[in-house]
C-alpha cells in the first residue's frame, strides 16, 4: 500500500453546528480515520457591523459594539471605551476602573465555565457539562444583579460605568465566589487526576510552542503552548496595573493543556475579583466625555476570555467614527486550526474545534445580510419554499417536484393546538 | 480518583429524590427579577422639555418625541416602539430632566404586533 | 531611549524616505504615515527579516476618499504593535500579497479584495471571503460611497439613484 490516495474520502462537517451551536463548515479529507486535509469555511455570520458602526454616533455604537459577541461583550466595550477616552484625553475615575475589572473577570468566569461545559459535552462527559453550566448560571445571575442583564451587560459607557456596586452586592458576590471556588477546585482535581478525561484530551489538537508563535495564536491556546501572552500583564489597562495578576501557562500544547489553563484561570479570576472588592476605592463612577471625538486614531487592546482583542478606531473629529476595525481573538486562533486538524482522527475533530473556543460571530462581522432600508420581510411556509427552490435551481438542482407532506401535517397540528 | 465514601452516590440519589426542582415555575411562581433589571421605559410628559436627546442617543431609533400643543403652549407625547427597543436604557441616562425612567416590567410578549407601538403621555 | 524609539531610529537610518513619517504614539504603539507601495514593501521586509516583527495581527482597510489605505498591524516578541500604512489610488488599487512573510494574513487579504475592491496579486486559489455567493461584482460594501440603503437583498442588486441632478449642476 504505497499509494493511499484512492482510499481517500471527503466528508463535510457543518455548516450547521459542527461542534458548537454555531455555523462553520469544515471539509475534511480522510485516509481511513486520519484527517489528511482540512478546508475551513467561515463567513456565515456576517452582519455588516463595521459598516453599521460608521453610520451611528459614538454613544449608539456602545450597544452595537457589545453585540459583536454575546459571550465576551464586556471586553469589546471596554476596548472601545478606553480608546475613545484616551482620544478625548479623559481619565476615568478609579472606582469605575475597578468595576470594569470586576465585570471583566466575572465574564471570564462565565465564558470559561461555558467552554468547560461545551468541551465536556463534545467528549461525551455530560455530567461535567451539567455541573459547569449549573455553576455558570450563578455567575450569570450575579451579572444580572450587578448590571441589569445576563448578557450584553450595558455597564460601560464613555467615561466610566453606569451602575455602582454597593456593599450588599459585594457581599453577594463573595458568597457566590466561595461556592464557585469549591466547585472549580473540584474540576481542577478532576482534570489533573481523572484517567479517562486525561486519556481523551491528551495529544488531541496539538499546537506546540513554535507553531503557536508562527500562527499567531492568542489567549488560552497560546498559554497552553507555553507562551506567557496576556494583555493584562503586558499592557495593563483599566485597574490591572494595581491588581495582582498571575499569568497561567502550561506546556502540554494540546486540549488537556487548554483545559488546565482555563480552569486555573478561573481560580485566578476569583482571587482578582476578591482583591478588587476588598480594595474598591470610593468616589465617582463617571467622568464627562465630549460627544465629538478629536480627530486621530487609536489602537486599543484588552484580554478577552478567548485572547487578545484589538480595536482600531479612526475619528475625523465628528460625533460619528470614520472607521472601526475589531480584531476579535477568535480571528487569530483560526489560523492554527488547519494545522491542528491535519493528522488527527475524525473523532477528535469536534473537540479540537471546540478547544479554541471559537466565536463565529466575533470572526465574521463585516457583511450585510439584510438590506437596511427599514423594512423587514416575513416569509410564510410557501414563500420560504419558493425561495429555496429558486436558490437551488440557480445552482443547478431541481427540487420543485419534491412534495413535502410535512406542510399539511403542520397545519393540522397547528389547528389542533388552536382548538 | 479514589472513591472516598462508598455510599456517596446512594446519598446523592436519596437527596435528589426529595429535593425541589432547581428551576422556578414561571409564571405561577414569583420570578426573581434583579433590582437593576432594565425593562420597559416610562415617560413623564410634565417635565419633558422636548430636547430630543433621547431620540439622538437611542441606538435603535425606538423613541420619537412629538409636540401636540402649540408653539407657545407645548405639550409632548412620546412614540415608543417596544419591538425595536433593546432595553439598554441609554435614554434614561441621557435625559437631562429625568423624564424617562426604567421599570422592571418584562412580560411584554404579545400576539399582535400593533401592541408594541405605544404612545406615552 | 526605549525599545520603540530604537526601532524607529533603526528604520530612519536604513530608509531616508521614511524619516519623520513614523512616530511613537505611546508605550507599545508605533504608527506610520501612509507609504507608497514600493516604499511600504521595503519597510515591511526589513521589519520582518531584521527587526523581528514576526506576528501580523490583522489588516485594517480604510477609505481615504481618493485613495485606499491599508494598515498592517504587526507585532513582535515585546508585544509592540506597529501600524504600518500603505496607500494606493482607487483607480489602480493593486497591492502585493504579504502572505509570503505572514501566512496568517490570507484571510484579511481576501477581506480587502471583497470589501474594499483591492486587487491583491499572487493570492492562492481559494474561495472568496466573506461576501456570500451571488454577490454582484464591483460592489465593495466598506467603501464610503457604497450605501446599504440602495442594496436589494432579494434580487442581490445594487441600485443607486441616478445622479442626473448633480450633472446638471456641473453644466
Amino acid at each position: 500500500m504505497s499509494d493511499n490516495s484512492s482510499n481517500r474520502i471527503v466528508i463535510p462537517l457543518g455548516p450547521q453546528h459542527p461542534a458548537l451551536k454555531e455555523p462553520g463548515s469544515f471539509t475534511l479529507t480522510l485516509e481511513g480515520e486520519k484527517v489528511v486535509n482540512a478546508v475551513i469555511g467561515i463567513g456565515y455570520n456576517h452582519r455588516g457591523l463595521e459598516k453599521a458602526l460608521e453610520s451611528r454616533t459614538y454613544i449608539q455604537n456602545l450597544y452595537m459594539i457589545e453585540r459583536i459577541c454575546g459571550i465576551c461583550s464586556h471586553t469589546h466595550s471596554v476596548a472601545y471605551c478606553q480608546a475613545i477616552e484616551e482620544m478625548c484625553g479623559v481619565e476615568i475615575p478609579m472606582r469605575a476602573k475597578y468595576i470594569r475589572v470586576i465585570i471583566a473577570e466575572l465574564e471570564r468566569l462565565h465564558s470559561h465555565l461555558l467552554w468547560l461545559g461545551v468541551a465536556a459535552h463534545e467528549i461525551g462527559f455530560d455530567t461535567l457539562f451539567m455541573y459547569a453550566w449549573r455553576d455558570r448560571e450563578m455567575v450569570l445571575d450575579m451579572l444580572a444583579e450587578l448590571c441589569g442583564n445576563r448578557v450584553n451587560y450595558g455597564i460601560n459607557t464613555l467615561g466610566g460605568v453606569r451602575r455602582d456596586i454597593d456593599d450588599n452586592d459585594a457581599h453577594e458576590i463573595k458568597k457566590i465566589l466561595r461556592v464557585l471556588h469549591n466547585q472549580i477546585s473540584y474540576y481542577l482535581e478532576l482534570a489533573t487526576n481523572e484517567p479517562t478525561l486525561i486519556a481523551r484530551l491528551a495529544d488531541v489538537g496539538k499546537l506546540n510552542h513554535d507553531d503557536a508563535l508562527k500562527f499567531g495564536a492568542v489567549g488560552p491556546v497560546a498559554r497552553a503552548a507555553g507562551i506567557a501572552n496576556d494583555v493584562r500583564k503586558i499592557e495593563p489597562y483599566a485597574a490591572y496595573d494595581e491588581v495582582p495578576v498571575n499569568v497561567i501557562t502550561d506546556d502540554h500544547g494540546d486540549v488537556l493543556g487548554r483545559t488546565l489553563v482555563r480552569v486555573k484561570e478561573m481560580l485566578e479570576s476569583i482571587s482578582i475579583i476578591r482583591y478588587c472588592l476588598d480594595n474598591l476605592p470610593a468616589g465617582e463612577i463617571l467622568a464627562k466625555v465630549p460627544r465629538k471625538v478629536p480627530a486621530g486614531e487609536m489602537i486599543s487592546r484588552t484580554e478577552a476570555p478567548r485572547g487578545e482583542n484589538i480595536h482600531y478606531i479612526n475619528s475625523d473629529g465628528s460625533d460619528i467614527p470614520y472607521r472601526i476595525r475589531v480584531r476579535a481573538p477568535s480571528e487569530a486562533n483560526w489560523h492554527g486550526m488547519k494545522h491542528m486538524l491535519e493528522g488527527s482522527f475524525l473523532a477528535d475533530v469536534p473537540i479540537a474545534i471546540a478547544a479554541i473556543d471559537p466565536c463565529y460571530s466575533c470572526t465574521d462581522r463585516a457583511i450585510f445580510v439584510n438590506s437596511d432600508n427599514g423594512e423587514s420581510r416575513l416569509y410564510d411556509w410557501k414563500g420560504l419554499r419558493e425561495y429555496s427552490i429558486k436558490w437551488h435551481r440557480d445552482r443547478g438542482l431541481n427540487i420543485a417536484d419534491i412534495q413535502i407532506p410535512m406542510a399539511k401535517n403542520y397545519i393540522q397540528i397547528q389547528r389542533k393546538t388552536n382548538d | 480518583m479514589k472513591i472516598r465514601l462508598p455510599g456517596r452516590i446512594l446519598m446523592k440519589m436519596l437527596t435528589t429524590l426529595v429535593s425541589k426542582p432547581a428551576t422556578n415555575t414561571n409564571p405561577y411562581d414569583a420570578t426573581n427579577i434583579p433590582s437593576k433589571y432594565r425593562g420597559r421605559i416610562v415617560y413623564d410628559s410634565s417635565t419633558c422639555i422636548g430636547c430630543g436627546i433621547c431620540m439622538r442617543d437611542c441606538p435603535t431609533k425606538s423613541l420619537r418625541v412629538e409636540n401636540i400643543g402649540t408653539k407657545e403652549n407645548k405639550k409632548f407625547i412620546m412614540h415608543y416602539s417596544l419591538g425595536r427597543c433593546i432595553f439598554c436604557c441609554q435614554c434614561v441616562d441621557s435625559c437631562p430632566k429625568k423624564s424617562l425612567s426604567q421599570t422592571r416590567d418584562f412580560l411584554l410578549a404579545t400576539t399582535d404586533s400593533s401592541d408594541l407601538e405605544e404612545i406615552m403621555r | 531611549m526605549n525599545n520603540e524609539e530604537i526601532i524607529v531610529s533603526k528604520i530612519f537610518d536604513r530608509f531616508e524616505f521614511a524619516r519623520d513619517k513614523i512616530h511613537v504614539q505611546k508605550r507599545l504603539r508605533i504608527i506610520s504615515d501612509p507609504f507608497s507601495r514600493e516604499e511600504f514593501e521595503q519597510i515591511i521586509e526589513y521589519l520582518h527579516d531584521e527587526l523581528g516583527f514576526k506576528i501580523a495581527h490583522h489588516i485594517v482597510g480604510i477609505d481615504y476618499g481618493e485613495d485606499l489605505g491599508f494598515i498592517y498591524m504587526l507585532g513582535n516578541d515585546e508585544h509592540i504593535i506597529f501600524a504600518l500604512k500603505e496607500k494606493v489610488s482607487k483607480e489602480n488599487p493593486e497591492i502585493n500579497s504579504m502572505t509570503k512573510y505572514y501566512p496568517s494574513l490570507l484571510m484579511h487579504e481576501l477581506e480587502l479584495v471583497d470589501l474594499f475592491g483591492a486587487i491583491v496579486k499572487d493570492l492562492p486559489d481559494v474561495p472568496s471571503y466573506p461576501l456570500p455567493d451571488g454577490w454582484p461584482k464591483g460592489n465593495h460594501p466598506m467603501r464610503k460611497d457604497w450605501n446599504p440603503a440602495y442594496f436589494d437583498h432579494k434580487t442581490m442588486t445594487y441600485n443607486p439613484p441616478a445622479k442626473e441632478v448633480k450633472e446638471d449642476e456641473k453644466q
